[in-house]
């Protein structure tokens, strides 16, 4: 099906409750003054969100909007996942206490702005859309990052990030621009349809073009060499916010980067198996960029001390983990990439729950702050972030470990041996410094001047739910599986 | 089979049940959880002899889209390591119930440890790789926090995660081993696995899973060069260092060499590469442990020579060999647990378990030395205990190995003989203080039982061998090798030219503690293979700071420099590898000379925005660039782009102006001077723009969208002015898209006009 505008606001709910929701708390802050209530409203609207893209997953699949996005199992999954990651983003602003006292209405407002962008990022199926989507998700994401006032270093943050972001938007929209000189649309499946007959439109011109479209994605994704925003922004950035852009806006970023390369720059071939288009060897290229991302960003977070920084670091890692997947141009590897995010979601989040409640309890974020955590009452904290820690790590009977599985199974399958052995390695090394945070809690003795540590029960439950979940993920993970399996549809008219 | 699912399930569940039965003070955890493995172990001997009759699985739905299974399977293999976990671990549980003391967190340990004992049983019982890979690594999890109970000591914090990184980094090796295999075969099924041997032992993938596998496996056994880990693990509480070494942890690198000989062992690579690696280990390590003055560094390091032993046993996957490997397993699992525990009493009572600072054990603890001397003689290989029978088991294999090997093991035998004499002898012997004799006494019989049940059954074994093990032996000997075994001959009397050699060992290791044992340096001199460990930790740690501090600068001009430079690079090499078109024609038509002159001032402009001296000046160069562009676009035929550029240049310059104001004021730090390299990068940058927009043009495969404008303006929209109509009509959303934009920025700018800061009144 292909519906236009006013047909397609039918199968665009979750969108329209996001959209609702942004526009009703505007409005109410002006007219209450409890303004817990903006924050509980927000909740309640990705939770209506994410039922809704649940609910979509029944209907037909086609074009929206006059074939600017797609509505199919893949745009699904990920509406779903992202409605999950704005929920819990708006979740932990609601125990955070580094917001308090912060502008509750704009604040909730523009995150729900941005989780309606990344939607739109995930289901563009026009180059056009999708860079709108891109950069309405990045203008929005410099205000949040900014969004406490008093920190120098949150301004410094937000800045820095506008400007890199300038730059790689530049460069994005440059070779958008230069695709559709070659190819003459805007298209995903058309373009793909026009260069799938070599050409001479597919030359070095494609190549460079596709290069600088890849500055757009790999900011997004922090993919090395466009990854050197990540750390600054996430260390400046509210603790709700740094976990929102290294799950939600990251996975926006992938499942844009997916369907730009699998829908417009592939085919698929028989029995799961894509093939690039000709005279463009776009695999090469990201396996070296995998290579280079998960070892610099191990490598970065070995020796850090402050923990936001260190998790910053091992999200530019797992990015590098999350694009073998991308690189074997199979469906076995975009199965394992849906399932990583799926994990990541889970134990990543869960890392920054912890931290969020021991930046609560003692202000600070470094290694020093989770000292013998579990000897002075964050029985239930240190525990959680164990896991998590482990599960990052890639042990098992973790879901990290299920996801790094799939995701060295296809590398694998495809005989890819240098990535998968520098991945390997990698492993070794960041579980080097994810066990010394958990070292840190269980092996390190508190000092008289630590403070006992207090969970109020909101974001212990969280953490709690989040970590039963990487547990139970890690030993029964059919159900997550079954979902990635099925959300492998891209529509192409 | 049943009963096996409840032997390996019950660790678990005591682990989950602990807190909740336990006391409030922990007083009674350890008799609770020694319950539960007593229990475990009571459910393996009872399903023992089914199970040698006829070997099980039982296989539950786990992942059928990967086709997975969650699967148990035992044979005699399974069942020779299970009775050392669950037997060693009856000892061990209730010796550490009567050992620790009410100060130390009982219910946390107990708690560890059972987990420990779980995964271990799931080890050995799995019959998934994948599923045996779950519970390998819950062993290297569980053991990191039982080697950091004691947290308060560095070392103890150092060793455990050591003992992680080494292990679980072999472990994933191994499992990338695994995932070839898994890949071969089309199942991870260890008995699908069995029957495609062959058609893994042809595949190119072979040599390289065999490798990883036997990587995971070296690790986890503590095998040369990666023993270091274990001499630093044995900062842990005695009992655990008595399970990790007799039964747990160290054992699961032999099961997987055991369980997967019959496959790996026809890749040619496995065999002798695993048998050199063993042989050398057992040497080195005894070596090593002779120069040790701790006790519990001498039974670690002791550790790993019998691991490099059984090791290189399991390696031959030959009848004989792997009865000696099966044999010796279990005698050393008997002889070394007693070992561990002993030390942990001596500790216990004397205060410290140096070799040179101990009384003499002989008159002091008279009832423990007799047990410590019949262990370390069943270590030493000397009769009635089962060591001898092993020893000469394991001669008989070197006997017909190349004549270096042979060289180095008998040098090994040596070498361990005399070791074990400075336990038996030299523990009784050192000098006798006067005032230390009144403050030692005897071990308590609660602690000593556990090590004496122990040493009876090495005893045993060395008695009645046949009868005690013998069914067992066979059938783990023949999973091991995959065939038929013999039922072994297990005695202690025979005559051979094994004996000969034996006894000529035990002379030259009689010799070597007659002469040597006194030559110990007091301070064990630092590992090489730990030296290795720590500098290649400290050099990663240290370079990656380093890498990482020259290009993360935080300098954000340096990061945008990164990306060009990047763009510049891959570029430049499209120009190498595929070479740029440079015969397409410049233009449609010449340039005229006013043309030239026009375009000229926005380079002039911009190169006036880099140098100017104040941010205003800057601010009006970069805008004079933007309108004189605007200029050059109206004179090629773009009035509309030129419109929209005048607006957006106009907005743009007013927002700059009115947000400068707002910020601090414009600083020089440092003189600024002319900068080479950034040139290069920005000439580099824009000739590499340019030769790709040259070639860019007339490669398009779609036709241009003007055509369509062309035709459709008059017949679509009735309008004949195509400028016009693509604005306000084509167009048309765009255009409110432009408008609203520029409404916005018009509201910014008057914000920012409102927002100035407010001035001082006089």
């Amino acid at each position: 099906m292909n519906l236009s505008s006013v047909e397609s606001l039918a199968y665009s709910l979750p969108e329209l409750i996001l959209v609702f929701a942004t526009v009703g708390i505007l409005m109410l802050d002006l007219l209450i003054t409890r303004k817990r209530i903006l924050g509980e409203l927000a909740l309640c609207a990705c939770g209506g969100a994410a039922l809704a893209s649940a609910l979509l997953a029944g209907a037909e699949q086609g074009y929206l909007f006059n074939q600017m996005v797609a509505l199919d199992g893949f745009a699904i999954f990920f509406k779903l996942f992202l409605s999950l990651s704005a929920f819990a983003a708006v979740y932990m602003s609601l125990g955070s206490r580094e917001l308090d006292n912060e502008h509750p209405g704009e604040y909730y407002t523009l995150l729900l702005a941005a989780a309606t962008g990344t939607f739109y990022m995930a289901s563009a199926t026009n180059l056009l859309m999708a860079y709108l989507a891109l950069e309405f998700v990045s203008l929005t994401s410099y205000v949040l990052t900014g969004f406490i006032r008093a920190s120098r270093r949150g301004s410094e943050a937000a800045l820095k990030y506008l400007i890199y972001g300038g730059v790689a938007s530049g460069a994005m929209v440059y070779g958008m621009s230069l695709i559709f000189g070659l190819a003459g649309s805007l298209d995903y499946a058309t373009i793909g349809e026009r260069l799938l007959v070599p050409s001479e439109a597919n030359g070095p011109i494609l190549f460079i073009a596709v290069l600088l479209v890849l500055a757009g994605f790999g900011y997004k994704i922090s993919m090395v060499p466009f990854h050197m925003w990540s750390p600054d922004v996430y260390q400046g950035a509210p603790l709700p916010v740094t976990a929102y852009l290294s799950v939600g806006s990251k996975a926006a970023g992938f499942a844009m980067m997916i369907r730009f390369f699998y829908v417009a720059l592939s085919h698929a071939g028989a029995g799961g198996v894509w093939a690039t288009i000709e005279g463009l060897e776009w695999p090469n290229l990201i396996v070296l960029g995998s290579i280079i991302t998960m070892t610099l960003g191990n490598l970065a977070a070995l020796r850090q001390d402050n923990v936001k920084r260190l998790l910053a670091y091992s999200s530019i890692a797992h990015a590098g983990y999350i694009l073998m997947g991308f690189v074997v141009l199979s469906d076995a590897g975009l199965r394992a990439m849906l399932f990583y995010i799926a994990t990541y979601y889970l134990m990543n989040l869960g890392a920054f729950t912890v931290l969020m409640m021991v930046l609560n309890n003692s202000d600070r974020e470094d290694m020093e702050a989770f000292r013998g955590l579990a000897w002075r009452g964050g029985a239930l904290p240190a525990a959680a972030m164990a896991v998590f820690m482990f599960s990052l790590a890639g042990v098992p009977p973790f879901a990290g470990f299920i996801g790094k599985f799939y995701l060295f199974a296809a590398v694998i399958d495809k005989e890819m041996w240098m990535l998968a052995i520098v991945a390997a390695l990698n492993s070794v090394v960041s579980l080097y410094y994810y066990a010394r945070i958990v070292r840190t809690m269980y092996l390190d003795q508190p000092l008289k001047s630590d403070p006992v540590m207090t969970t109020d029960w909101h974001s212990g439950a969280f953490a709690g739910v989040l970590a039963v979940g990487t547990i139970v993920f890690g030993v029964y993970w059919r159900p997550l599986i079954d979902l990635a399996d099925k959300s492998l549809v891209f529509f192409r008219g | 089979m049943w009963g096996l699912v409840v032997a390996s399930l019950l660790p678990f569940v005591g682990a989950a049940l602990l807190p909740f039965l336990s006391k409030s003070r922990g007083d009674n955890c350890g008799w609770i959880a020694s319950g539960f493995i007593v229990a475990s172990f009571a459910a393996v001997a009872i399903s023992t002899p089914a199970v040698l009759h006829q070997p099980g699985a039982i296989a539950f739905e786990w992942v059928p889209s990967l086709g997975l299974q969650f699967s148990i399977a035992a044979d005699g293999l399974s069942l020779a390591f299970a009775f050392l976990i669950t037997g060693v671990g009856s000892i061990v549980f209730t010796f550490a119930a009567a050992y620790l003391g009410p100060e130390e967190n009982r219910r946390r340990f107990f708690c560890y440890l059972l987990i420990f004992a779980g995964a271990m049983l799931g080890v050995v019982f799995a019959a998934n790789l994948i599923s045996m890979f779950v519970f390998w690594e819950l062993t290297s999890v569980s053991s990191f926090l039982l080697i950091g109970f004691w947290h308060e000591r560095d070392a103890s914090r150092g060793g455990a995660l050591k003992a992680l990184v080494i292990t679980a980094g072999g472990g994933l090796a191994m499992l990338v081993g695994f995932i070839l295999i898994g890949s071969i075969v089309g199942s991870y099924e260890i008995a699908d696995i069995m029957a495609a041997r062959e058609q893994i032992a042809a595949h190119r993938w072979a040599t390289a899973a065999a490798m990883l596998i036997m990587l995971g496996a070296i690790t986890k056994s503590a095998q040369f060069p990666f023993h270091s880990w274990l001499p630093s693990a044995m900062e842990a509480p005695t009992p655990v260092s008595a399970y990790l070494h007799a039964a747990t942890m160290v054992k699961a690198g032999l099961y997987l060499v055991a369980r997967m000989g019959p496959v790996l062992s026809l890749i040619p690579i496995w065999t002798p590469t695993l048998t050199v690696l063993g042989i050398v280990t057992m040497t080195w390590g005894s070596f090593l442990a002779l120069r040790q003055t701790d006790l519990k560094a001498l039974l670690a390091f002791s550790t790993i020579s019998q691991l490099g032993l059984i090791m290189a046993m399991f390696a031959q996957n030959t009848a004989s060999a792997a009865t000696a490997g099966v044999f010796h397993m279990l005698n050393h699992g008997l002889f070394k647990g007693a070992l561990f525990l002993m030390v942990g009493v001596i500790e216990h009572e004397a205060h410290t378990r140096d070799l040179t600072k101990l009384a003499s054990l002989r008159s002091n603890m008279p009832r423990l030395f007799a047990v410590l001397v019949l262990a370390s003689l069943s270590m030493a290989g000397i009769p009635p205990m089962g060591g001898f029978i092993s020893k000469e088991l394991f001669l008989e294999e070197v006997l017909q190995m190349p004549w270096p090997l042979t060289v180095i093991a008998v040098l090994g035998a040596c070498l361990t003989v005399g070791y074990c004499l400075v336990l038996a002898i030299g523990l009784g012997l050192t000098h006798q203080d006067e005032a230390e004799r009144k403050h030692a006494h005897d071990a308590p019989t609660a602690l000593l039982w556990g090590p004496a049940v122990l040493v009876f059954g090495a005893l045993l074994l060395g008695l009645v061998p046949t009868f005690l093990a013998g069914g067992l032996i066979e059938s783990a000997a023949a999973a091991a090798i995959g065939g038929h075994v013999p039922h072994p001959h297990l005695t202690m009397f025979h005559l051979s030219p094994t004996l000969i050699v034996s006894v000529a060992a035990i002379s030259a290791g009689a010799a070597v503690f007659r002469f040597g044992w006194m030559r110990r340096t007091p301070d064990a001199p630092k590992l090489v293979a730990d030296r290795v460990y720590e500098a290649w930790l400290t050099g990663l740690e240290h370079n990656a700071q380093r890498l990482t501090a020259s290009y993360m600068s935080g300098l954000l001009w340096r990061y945008v420099t990164i990306i060009v430079c990047v763009g510049i690079i891959s570029m430049s090499a499209l120009a190498v590898f595929v070479g740029f078109d440079a015969s397409a024609p410049w233009g449609a038509r010449p340039a005229q000379t006013f043309e030239y002159v026009v375009a000229l001032i926005p380079i002039a402009a911009a190169i006036g925005a880099v140098v100017a001296p104040t941010r205003l000046a800057a601010i009006l160069a970069l805008g004079a660039s933007g309108f004189s562009l605007a200029l050059l676009f109206s004179l090629v035929g773009a009035p509309d782009l030129a419109l929209t550029q005048i607006m957006v240049e106009t907005v743009s310059v007013a927002l700059f102006l009115s947000a400068f104001v707002h910020l601090p004021a414009y600083r020089k730090l440092k003189p600024r001077k002319f900068q080479p390299l950034y040139a290069a990068v920005s000439i580099a940058f824009g000739v590499g723009v340019t030769a790709l927009l040259h070639h860019a043009r007339g490669q398009r495969v779609g036709g241009t969208i003007a055509d369509y404008f062309v035709e459709n303006s008059v017949e679509k929209a009735g309008g004949h002015n195509i400028v016009n109509v693509i604005l306000v009509d084509f167009r048309g959303l765009d255009t409110l898209g432009e408008i609203s934009v520029l409404g916005i920025a018009a509201l910014t700018c008057y914000a920012l006009i409102k927002l100035r800061p407010e001035r001082k009144r006089p």
